[in-house]
């Protein structure tokens, strides 16, 4: 076994469950209450629940996941399924500033090694790492669909487009 | 046939075997003087057994059984064992090892086939062919005996080099 | 049941089969081989591995032989040079992040992969890019994961769910990452390891076995197991006089269980070889004095000159003899016979919790085998929770309701698991049970029933409109708790249940794995039962011989009544709380050590069958009987054959009229005893016992309202599962180790108090 090789996230960080699930505002607890609605099959609101869970708490952590697999009457590991299988769906904590820079065809074409390079060097990460201060995390995602203007990243939900190293610079500097 | 060509034929006959017989006697000679001068032997040469470690001096066996099932005469027996240890501290290269690793070379038949059917290299023939022992139950070999950091090498044998033409005598004939 | 036959051309071969067959199974059973690792029969379709590619004429593409219906006329390819080219892609595609470590995995020499790879041969591997990797880690005490090695086939997570129904492991990630495993690491599940059985590569490996053995120097021997009434088949490896594992793998056994087992038969084993076993025979001289090793022929000359001058003084009745239902055929019947015709005596008594005598008088309709219960349409549990007691008729019951659709009703004072699957779950009051077999048998009662169980009485209606508006078999599953009238008049209830379109069948639920064999062979309770055995030592009773031990429950607040024993004479495996006071300890062999049969709950006659040699000194138990009546002057005749004892059962007990051995060789068709069907007969009296029975139960006990958890009863520490350290572990609490890449058992250690929780004899 000398090749060492790449590391499978989803399986490298060990969880240990709490007791007790989260709990929520009775606000959420409404919203959550209204997706259900919605489906004659409970599990069919994993998605919705599971941004909500994220946008309140982070990150879907231990407590939340209990809580999910409570209110859908699922397992644990239907959840942690799920959750592994989108890149959306974050299950360790991230930074204030997410940064998802795409490295599908055309952004890779485009020059996305480059960006990507800046990026870590500017923060001084690696990508699927968190910096020290937890202002920023890093990751790479398949396609966000903004090949036209590639290459791009996003940071938390706003696109940004035909980079250049240079602009990465301006983008990192100008955040709050 | 008269009884004078067979005297003559019978008189060529023994000359011409004399001359193969004295045309040896100026040669250098085969015999060797074993044991006061070693034996040399072919690179491949099967004699005991030898179990390989790696660089680093980690066993390369990993206990699969391969030779064992290969053996046409049963004649070794394993015993693995889980090394729980981190890489470094390891008896094997890999968490699986031979705990016992026994041939019995009252059985043994220096096929090579466990040779063969070794996947890691771990097992091969080493030179050592001075089994013969006082009782019999020495000939059965533990792993001691057979890793090549512990086995104890006779000093009767010398390899020869793999471009030696050790036997073209035997090839003219 | 009239099918509908259609027609299917398979490689130019017309092949007649029912609508509805799917094409991999017809081309399979029609002897054209198809290669495929998700494909398992009798699970959800997966279609991931791609393997089984067929083409089909008039259809694009080439199409995965497991997903297709037959339909009428289609006309089907299943070798050719485009669907080889295919499959051999696919192959190489599986083995682009398979490391090629086949010399340490413990799968390697029976690995699917590894066979098709040998098989077509001449496989090259164009990928140059790194394989992923993960290290070796232990999803719990009895799993191990190398997830490098999966093929992502999904079969595991398809039978934790569907057998299961425990969901416990699941694939995480996606594309070329995506890993089996559970969420936190940690398997909390009853460790089934059925996982590990249907796993076609190494990726899912029995941690207990891990690295001890190769499957091709393994002597496999079809077996019976020795734990539940089930009976499950099972294929035992043994090498050099050890056995190293248990296996329902389908290459080597085919049984009733298919490669369902639960952890008891997969894991329960190590208790055969290990050190604690009694090694000889021991005699204790002197009350109150030490066990002395002994010659099996001093031993026994002992026991006999015992028992003869306590006959002589105390009269024949003074002997109890005592059986265990865990013992074969053979060894209850000899005792029984060892009791009844030589001893003469009235006093012999088992050692089961469940007396189902008064059922099987009565009995009115056959025993449902496990196959009727996965095909069956209705399934009436009362009370019992097979999903922990008899896990074989828990994950039957799931398949049949999951995926047949059967309506399943159950009678229960715990929410039990398999309530997710029930389609009624009548919460009753504990002790409440009985009831419910009045309200199968009509609806006058149910005022009363409803409220003894505390329940509405609509609920009891519901369960007749249920029974009566379903077709197909309807089975009803009971466990001990109901009381002999209202066993008898249950049995009688087929006459009164069946229809046209129905048949009844029962399905008992005893705790042993010979419980029913040992009533077959007469071995009950005599005049006594063993509580009042054990009430009556010193006085009715002064010697008792037992081929087992008396349970824990049975002996509880008795120990005092053993050591009034004149003799004791007993039976074992191991030192328990009944053979501290033994006068003489004989050593038993074993199941994996001896030949005899089992009768299940089935009725199903399997056969146990020697794998190694008895270990130390031990000898089957029927042989031990069969010396001690050799030595009071009685020969049996049966020699060293187990098969002769056998023999003269088929001749003595109806229901195995005709059976010999080798009629019970082949453990994929087992034999059903044939019990006999009671006429039907009015039940009256046993409903109005049961009725005035329920009358006077107590409306105060609570309902329990806690679901059990996974594995309360399976984890149990009892005599044999004490001996497998794995067991310890999951006892308590199923810990989370340090490190997941080492096994558990070199992290947590063991502590006393833990040890001293086992409960000593009774299992």
């Amino acid at each position: 076994m000398s090749q060492q090789l790449t590391q499978i996230r989803p399986l490298s960080q060990p969880v240990h469950m709490p007791d007790e699930p989260a709990t929520f505002s009775a606000a959420v607890e409404a919203e959550i209450d209204g997706h259900l609605a919605k489906y004659p099959v409970k599990r069919s609101a994993i998605l919705p629940l599971m941004f909500i869970v994220q946008r309140e708490r982070g990150y879907l952590d231990p407590a939340g996941v209990l809580y999910l697999a409570n209110r859908l009457a699922l397992r644990v590991t239907d959840i942690w399924e799920v959750a592994t299988f989108y890149s959306m769906i974050q299950t360790r904590p991230v930074g204030k500033y997410h940064i998802q820079i795409c490295k599908t065809l055309s952004c890779k074409i485009l020059g996305e090694p480059l960006i990507t390079e800046r990026v870590c060097k500017k923060l001084g990460i690696k990508p699927g790492e968190t910096t020290a201060d937890g202002r920023f995390t890093v990751s790479m995602v398949e396609c966000l669909g903004s090949c036209g203007t590639a290459p791009m990243f996003q940071i938390n939900f706003d696109y940004h487009e035909n980079l250049t190293p240079e602009k990465v610079d301006r983008i990192l500097d100008s955040l709050p | 046939m008269s009884i004078i060509t067979d005297v003559i034929q019978s008189t060529k006959a023994i000359i011409q075997g004399m001359g193969v017989t004295l045309s040896y006697i100026p040669k250098r000679k085969w015999t060797v003087q074993y044991p006061e001068e070693p034996v040399t032997v072919q690179p491949r040469y099967r004699g005991q057994h030898l179990l390989h470690v790696d660089e680093n001096g980690k066993e390369k066996c990993v206990a699969c059984f391969l030779c064992a099932a290969a053996c046409p005469s049963e004649c070794i027996y394993i015993i693995a064992k889980d090394d729980p240890r981190s890489p470094a501290e390891r008896t094997g290269v890999d968490e699986r090892f031979a705990e016992v690793y026994n041939i019995d070379y009252g059985r043994c038949i220096f096929c090579g086939y466990c040779v063969e059917a070794c996947p890691k290299d771990a097992i091969t023939h080493g030179y050592n062919f001075e089994l013969s022992v006082y009782n019999r139950a020495d000939l059965l070999k533990t792993k001691t005996d057979l890793l090549i950091t512990t086995q104890l090498q006779s000093k009767n044998y010398r390899v020869a080099f793999s471009d030696e033409d050790v036997d073209s005598e035997y090839k003219e004939v | 049941m009239t099918q509908d036959v259609i027609k299917v051309t398979i490689n130019n071969k017309d092949i007649q089969v029912p609508k509805g067959a799917r094409l991999i199974e017809v081309c399979r059973d029609s002897g054209f081989d198809i290669p495929s690792f998700c494909y398992y029969s009798d699970l959800a379709l997966q279609a991931s591995c791609r393997m089984c590619l067929v083409r089909i004429e008039k259809m694009p593409k080439l199409q995965t032989s497991c997903t297709i219906t037959c339909t009428d006329g289609m006309v089907v390819t299943t070798q050719s040079e485009e669907i080889e080219k295919a499959q051999r892609a696919m192959v190489e595609f599986l083995l682009a992040n398979h490391p090629l470590d086949c010399p340490v995995c413990d799968r390697g020499g029976e690995c699917e992969l590894q066979e098709m790879a040998f098989d077509w041969g001449g496989l090259e591997e164009r990928f140059t890019e790194k394989k992923n990797y993960y290290a070796e880690r232990y999803l719990s005490p009895m799993v191990a994961n190398d997830p490098q090695r999966c093929i992502l086939c999904k079969r595991c997570t398809r039978v934790c769910d569907e057998w299961m129904g425990e969901d416990a492991i699941e694939a995480g990630g996606r594309g070329a990452n995506t890993v089996i495993g559970t969420y936190g690491g940690w398997l909390d599940c009853s460790q089934c390891g059925n996982c590990i059985e249907v796993c076609p590569t190494g990726t899912l490996l029995d941690a207990t076995y891990r690295h001890q053995a190769r499957p091709w120097e393994l002597a496999q021997t079809v077996s019976t197991c020795t734990y539940c009434s089930d009976g499950c088949q099972m294929s035992l490896g043994a090498r050099g006089g050890e056995l190293m594992r248990v296996v329902a793998r389908d290459r080597y056994v085919n049984g009733l269980n298919g490669e369902f087992l639960c952890i008891k038969g997969r894991f329960g084993h190590p208790f055969v070889n290990h050190e604690a076993r009694i090694r000889t025979p021991m005699i204790r001289y002197k009350k109150g004095g030490k066990l002395i090793p002994a010659t099996w022929d001093d031993a026994i000359r002992h026991v006999a000159s015992k028992l003869d001058s306590i006959a002589n003084k105390h009269g024949r009745n003074s002997i109890g003899i005592v059986g265990s239902p865990r013992l074969t055929n053979e060894a209850l019947y000899l005792l029984k016979k060892f009791a009844t015709d030589l001893i003469g005596t009235d006093n012999y008594a088992v050692t089961d919790s469940v007396n189902l005598t008064p059922f099987f008088a009565n009995l009115g309709a056959p025993l449902a085998t496990h196959r009727d219960i996965r095909y069956a349409k209705t399934i009436v549990l009362i009370g019992g929770e097979p999903e922990e007691l008899q896990p074989l008729t828990g994950k039957q019951i799931r398949q049949a309701v999951r995926n047949g659709g059967a309506r399943l009703i159950i009678f229960n004072s715990v929410p039990i698991r398999l309530r997710e699957q029930a389609s009624q779950f009548i919460h009753i009051r504990p002790g409440a049970e009985e009831a419910a077999v009045l309200a199968l048998a009509g609806g006058a009662t149910d005022s009363l029933v409803s409220r003894k169980m505390g329940i509405e009485t609509a609920e009891l209606e519901k369960v007749r409109g249920t029974i009566n508006e379903t077709e197909g078999d309807l089975i009803i599953m009971f466990d001990g708790s109901l009381s002999a009238a209202a066993q008898s008049a249950l049995a009688q209830l087929s006459y009164l249940l069946r229809a046209d379109n129905r048949r009844v069948l029962f399905h008992p639920l005893p705790l042993y794995n010979n419980s029913i064999g040992a009533l077959d062979m007469g071995m009950t309770n005599g005049a006594i039962d063993v509580t009042q055995m054990l009430d009556a030592a010193g006085r009715g009773i002064r010697a008792v011989c037992v081929a087992g031990s008396f349970l824990p429950e049975q002996l509880r607040g008795r120990e005092e009544s053993l050591a009034k024993l004149d003799f004791l004479m007993v039976q074992e495996l191991f030192e328990t709380d009944t053979t501290s006071f033994a006068d003489v300890v004989l050593p038993a062999a074993s199941f994996a050590e001896i030949d005899g049969t089992f009768t299940n709950n089935d009725g199903f006659v399997q056969r146990v069958r020697q794998s190694i040699p008895p270990v130390n000194q031990s000898k089957a138990d029927w042989m031990i009987t069969d010396q001690l009546a050799r030595e009071l002057g009685v020969e049996f005749g049966f020699g060293m054959s187990a098969s002769a004892v056998f023999n003269e059962i088929a001749m003595q007990v109806p229901g195995y009229a005709g059976l010999r051995y080798p009629l019970l060789k082949d453990e994929s068709k087992p034999v059903q005893v044939k019990h006999d069907i009671a006429v039907q007969r009015d039940i009256s009296n046993e409903l109005e016992t049961v009725r005035t029975a329920v009358e006077q139960m107590d409306e105060s006990p609570e309902k329990h309202n806690d679901t059990p958890d996974v594995g309360h009863e399976l984890f149990k520490i009892r005599t044999l599962t004490d001996k497998v350290a794995q067991f310890h572990l999951l006892a308590a609490g199923n810990p989370r180790p340090e490190s997941l890449n080492v096994s558990p058992l070199y992290q947590i250690t063991l502590s006393d108090d833990l040890r001293a929780e086992a409960v000593v004899a009774g299992d």
